[in-house]
């Protein structure tokens, strides 16, 4: 971006996302899922471990509906237990 | 002139005396006696020219061997030019003719000659190659180092066995927050306020945006995060930046986030002090122009 600034000065550089960008949801077919996750972040104070098993669900609801690529679980980072 | 048939005679002769074939001597005589005459009369004679004894005591025999060997004395007189000690044998000094170091120089010139000429080899060889293997080298360069703004495709990030949480450590908050573009009619807000997440945790964010116009309007996205250290440790899995995303008027959706702070983040000393993290989106309206291509509009 600029050039010539001293190195102490930590520059953002943007990555691009591993699996690109989600299709858009136009028909709202898993939004009743967002707002359980929601819910569920609300009432948990945002802890997010909590909540992962409805985080999971919505994926796999975008997988069914041809709205996210199949893929394991386990490579979304959600392992078996826990 | 006289110089260099000087030269090649003696060549001629040290090559035969190495062969214990005289019989080189024998052609070139006949075509230089007829040529020049300086050579004096041929034939099972020995005779003197500038001090420099030639020695022929053979027939006509094998007179195509003997052409043969001449090439082959010629060429090694042309290994003795490379190098600067090779000239120490062209002059018409004659004092060596008759010293026995007159071969070993040779020899050790020829030596050194020949390796440097293998070096020389070498070099153009080396040099030739790698101007050809710089091209992919260059493209792998850039590709694990994101140099000039090579996009990082790297996906060992995300392997995963890098997808497992930290169950020892403290958790990170991560703040959220939308930017608009003044020129997009759109809303764009986070449906969370903050998301505590450990690291190698994989979590899910929500925003929403709706299409306040009366026209179908794509947008694209950017994405920030703060503090700028964290920006390496910070993976997104799948989101909605980078890509065009057309809203109908009126319409309004939810965009996920999917993603997960490094494992390797608590290993580092310098991250000890972050405790929030703010991930922030700014939405940019976006046109196809008449060619096709989506282009920026400008706020």
């Amino acid at each position: 971006m600029s050039f010539g600034r001293p190195p102490s000065v930590k520059t953002f550089t943007t990555s691009p996302p591993e699996r690109g960008s989600f299709p858009l949801d136009h028909e709202g077919e898993c939004k009743q899922l967002v707002k359980e996750y929601l819910q569920c972040l609300k009432q948990n104070s945002g802890n997010n471990g909590n909540c992962r098993y409805l985080s999971k669900a919505y994926l796999k609801c975008r997988m069914e509906r041809g709205l996210m690529d199949h893929d394991e679980m386990k490579n979304l980072g959600f392992q078996d237990k826990g | 002139m006289n110089r260099f048939f000087d030269f090649m005679m003696r060549l001629f002769y040290i090559k035969s005396q190495f062969l214990e074939c005289n019989n080189i001597i024998n052609i070139n005589f006949n075509l230089i006696n007829k040529k020049f005459g300086k050579y004096g009369k041929f034939g099972n004679q020995l005779f003197r020219k500038n001090r420099i004894i030639y020695n022929s005591n053979i027939g006509l025999n094998g007179g195509l061997n003997g052409g043969l060997n001449g090439l082959n004395g010629g060429l090694n007189g042309l290994n003795g030019l490379n190098g600067l000690n090779g000239f120490r044998f062209i002059t018409s000094s004659t004092k060596n003719n008759n010293n026995p170091n007159f071969y070993m120089h040779h020899k050790k010139y020829s030596a050194k000659n020949k390796s440097l000429l293998m070096y020389t080899t070498a070099v153009l060889i080396f040099g030739v190659g790698f101007t050809y293997a710089s091209v992919p080298l260059y493209r792998m360069f850039c590709q694990s180092t994101g140099f000039s703004g090579t996009p990082m495709t790297d996906n060992s990030k995300f392997s995963p066995d890098r997808l497992v949480p930290a169950r020892n450590s403290r958790r990170i908050r991560v703040t959220f927050n939308a930017d608009i573009s003044r020129a997009l009619q759109w809303s764009f807000v986070p449906q969370q306020l903050d998301v505590r997440v450990l690291p190698g945790e994989t979590a899910l964010a929500f925003y929403t945006a709706k299409n306040n116009s009366n026209q179908d309007i794509i947008g694209m996205a950017t994405y920030n995060v703060t503090p700028s250290k964290v920006a390496p440790y910070f993976n997104k899995i799948q989101c909605f930046c980078f890509e065009e995303q057309k809203l109908e008027a009126g319409e309004e959706i939810d965009m996920p986030v999917f993603f997960f702070i490094d494992p390797e983040f608590f290993d580092d000393p310098l991250m000890k002090d972050v405790d929030t993290i703010t991930l922030s989106y700014t939405f940019f309206k976006a046109r196809y122009d008449n060619n096709g291509v989506l282009v920026p509009t400008p706020t």
